[in-house]
């Protein structure tokens, strides 16, 4: 079968991603080139930083206020909600993905019925793009510290007393299907549940407070307007070299955990993570480490913490729109999946296992029990109707397929002087990257530094072959193979590497390539210039190769 | 075919009989050069580690690698595998010089005991047909 190496994923992906180019060594891309949506979903759901995400919001927090006042024995209340989570959702397992997408799906459906927009979609929170709280989520009831919650969350002697007697009657008429999984999730007794919320463990009597799911009202959220931003780890785990390693993997499952899309394949979706557990990149980095950085894990130590910290997360109404995006970057990898020809789900009995595991505990936009559903109803985003606006990592979609796999060439490195690269290339090697249009392309990799705090100019054209006077090319030119563009300066305590390394595709229609003649080898001249005028001087190259992807 | 891994070295590592070292650098060669379409990869088994504990990988020089901050996992057990994505230019000289932190807030940052991270793995990985 014929794949694309994860190494070639990621530099390929990454090359798309910025554009023209992509330091392979920051963490900072640059922005996402315009995608159009796909226009068939009844829903969108869109980037909360764009004004449609903005309007959702504010139908967000109509439909959150809604819940807040419903009473706590309708199954739409507000904490009865995020008690489906601390009952039911997986973790550290291969149901991570479809549990979550069922949980967000119905809770869309119940805040468009509440909240009186009917055509209400969860807008997603791109922390690639915006490491930082979108600050709608800091108004009114979107923040969980909001004076709203303090009937309920003012204390934990008041959230017991308005939630813990309706919930146990609730324990009470659960089916035995239900306390089957309940007993697998390490509940075999309401008393068991609630101890998770006090924080209570039986093995130590006492109460361990970094285990309490409960949070008091002003300490719910960590993160907050005058401390917006994720901190300098979790930007870092956030960032597109791990997320595009999360998305590498073209396996859904795979007993090898860089080669897995998902975590660890388990009994149960309630099997509890355990030293045994694998957990994938995309489960393991960015979600974790968003949870805990907004429910306060360091600067809180040893807690208690904000909710999105432990199992009751979902009563921070973030945590639907941390979900929406991890959701959107399960949706874009199945798509990318589709794109190259590629299986998005196992086969056989590992689909089986997977598609038929029951999840017994939703809750439907009318309030009503879901029923016994199975994870494979939520395998694909038609379930909910409604699809995404792009976000980061949606251009790779722009790449083509898992094409034949170019024989692997050794980098040929070229010297530099002068401030420009010149390497000599073999001309079969250019023949075959400009006759087969199957082929991989031959890509310059271009090493410079990032420019420092003072230096005007962010973008650079890449030239090759451009006559000494020419500095200013047109995206049309035959001299242009592409553009570098930097992501803002180097931030302040992210230790970021100051030399950085492009990936720029070669096009086929570089004046270079075309009259090659009996020559066995054709040299590239590679120089970079400022882009579109910006001014200022070009940083000094560092290292040119040539390579086939 | 895929080859999962086509190296895999497995470090004892940390402080003996489960004390903690202040800090402490490891360092993993490759078992061979990075080649084309190779990629390297860290895997960390993490045991029991308290609520609130984070694991911190840097390479010596302080460079972030990742932060384990483990989510969902009951009190008690241990906290599973995870692993990382080694970006190739924090390989030198065929070799990466890694610092494990155990990182809360109110204490000092120290290595972890062997309870609390039980292997580290440097893995290289290759697809070929």
């Amino acid at each position: 079968m014929v794949r694309f190496t994860r190494r070639e994923f990621l530099v390929t992906a990454a090359s798309a991603l910025g554009a023209a180019a992509f330091p392979l060594t920051s963490s900072w891309a640059s922005p996402v080139p315009p995608v159009k949506p796909r226009p068939t979903a009844k829903y969108t759901r869109h980037n909360v930083a764009s004004p449609e995400g903005q309007k959702m919001l504010a139908s967000y927090a109509k439909g959150v206020e809604a819940m807040l006042k419903l009473p706590a024995d309708h199954p739409q209340n507000w904490f009865r909600n995020a008690f489906v989570h601390l009952m039911d959702c997986p973790h550290g397992n291969w149901w991570f993905y479809a549990w979550h997408r069922g949980y967000v799906g119905y809770f869309e459906q119940t805040i468009r019925a509440l909240s009186g927009n009917d055509q209400f979609a969860m807008p997603y929170w791109d922390w690639t793009q915006h490491p930082e709280i979108p600050s709608g989520m800091f108004d009114g009831v979107l923040s969980p510290t909001d004076h709203a919650y303090e009937p309920y969350t003012g204390n934990l002697a008041v959230f017991s007393s308005f939630i813990k007697p309706t919930l146990s009657g609730y324990w009470d008429r659960l089916s035995p299907a239900q306390r089957t999984q309940l007993d697998a999730r390490g509940y075999p007794t309401f008393d068991d549940l609630w101890n998770d919320v006090t924080g209570y463990s039986v093995a130590v009597k006492a109460g361990i407070s970094g285990n309490e799911s409960f949070a008091t009202t002003c300490a719910a959220r960590y993160l907050s307007r005058s401390n917006p931003k994720l901190d300098p780890k979790t930007t870092y785990d956030v960032s597109p070299f791990v997320v595009l390693s999360g998305l590498a993997p073209i396996d859904f499952y795979n007993d090898e955990t860089l080669q897995s899309f998902s975590s660890s394949k388990t009994p149960s979706h309630n099997t509890p993570p355990s030293g045994a557990t694998k957990f994938c990149i995309i489960e393991g980095f960015p979600h974790n480490k968003v949870h805990n950085c907004i429910g306060g894990v360091g600067p809180l130590d040893p807690g208690p913490y904000g909710n999105m910290t432990n199992f009751l997360s979902p009563i921070d109404p973030i945590f639907f729109l941390h979900h929406a995006n991890i959701d959107r970057l399960w949706d874009l990898w199945t798509r990318k999946q589709k794109h190259w020809n590629l299986p998005y789900l196992p086969t056989g009995k590992d689909l089986e296992d997977l598609a038929n595991e029951p999840f017994l505990f939703y809750v439907d936009g009318k309030g009503n029990p879901v029923g016994p559903s199975k994870a494979g109803d939520y395998f694909n985003t038609e379930a909910f109707d409604y699809d995404y606006t792009p976000g980061f990592g949606e251009a790779m979609l722009q790449l083509r397929g898992p094409l034949l796999k170019a024989a692997q060439v050794e980098p040929l490195r070229g010297t530099v002087s002068a401030n420009a690269g010149s390497v000599s290339v073999p001309s079969d090697l250019i023949q075959s990257h400009l006759a087969n249009m199957q082929q991989k392309p031959l890509v310059a990799e271009v090493t410079l530094p990032r420019p420092d705090g003072v230096a005007t100019a962010r973008e650079f054209d890449v030239l090759v072959n451009a006559p000494e006077g020419v500095t200013q090319v047109s995206a049309d030119s035959p001299y242009y193979a592409g553009t570098i563009a930097f992501f803002g300066p180097i931030m302040a305590g992210m230790k970021m590497s100051t030399e950085t390394t492009f990936a720029i595709p070669l096009p086929k229609t570089l004046r270079a390539f075309s009259g090659l003649g009996a020559a066995k080898a054709t040299t590239l001249n590679i120089r970079v210039v400022p882009s579109g005028g910006q001014g200022g001087t070009a940083p000094t190259l560092q290292a040119i190769s040539i390579k086939a992807l | 075919m895929r080859l999962p891994a086509v190296a895999c070295l497995l470090f004892a590592l940390m402080a003996q009989n489960g004390h903690a070292a202040a800090e402490q650098v490891i360092t993993l060669p490759l078992p061979h050069a990075l080649q084309v379409g190779d990629t390297a990869w860290i895997q960390v088994q993490v045991g029991v580690i308290g609520p609130g504990q984070e694991i911190e990988l840097t390479t010596a020089s302080g460079r972030e690698l990742g932060v384990i901050s483990p989510y969902g996992v009951r009190l008690g057990q241990a906290s599973g595998i995870y692993t990382l994505p080694v970006p190739a230019d924090a390989i030198r000289d065929d070799r990466i010089a890694l610092r494990l932190t155990i990182t809360q807030a109110g204490t000092a940052a120290r290595a972890p005991t062997m309870q609390e991270v039980r292997s580290v793995k440097l893995i290289l990985n290759r697809d070929s047909h």
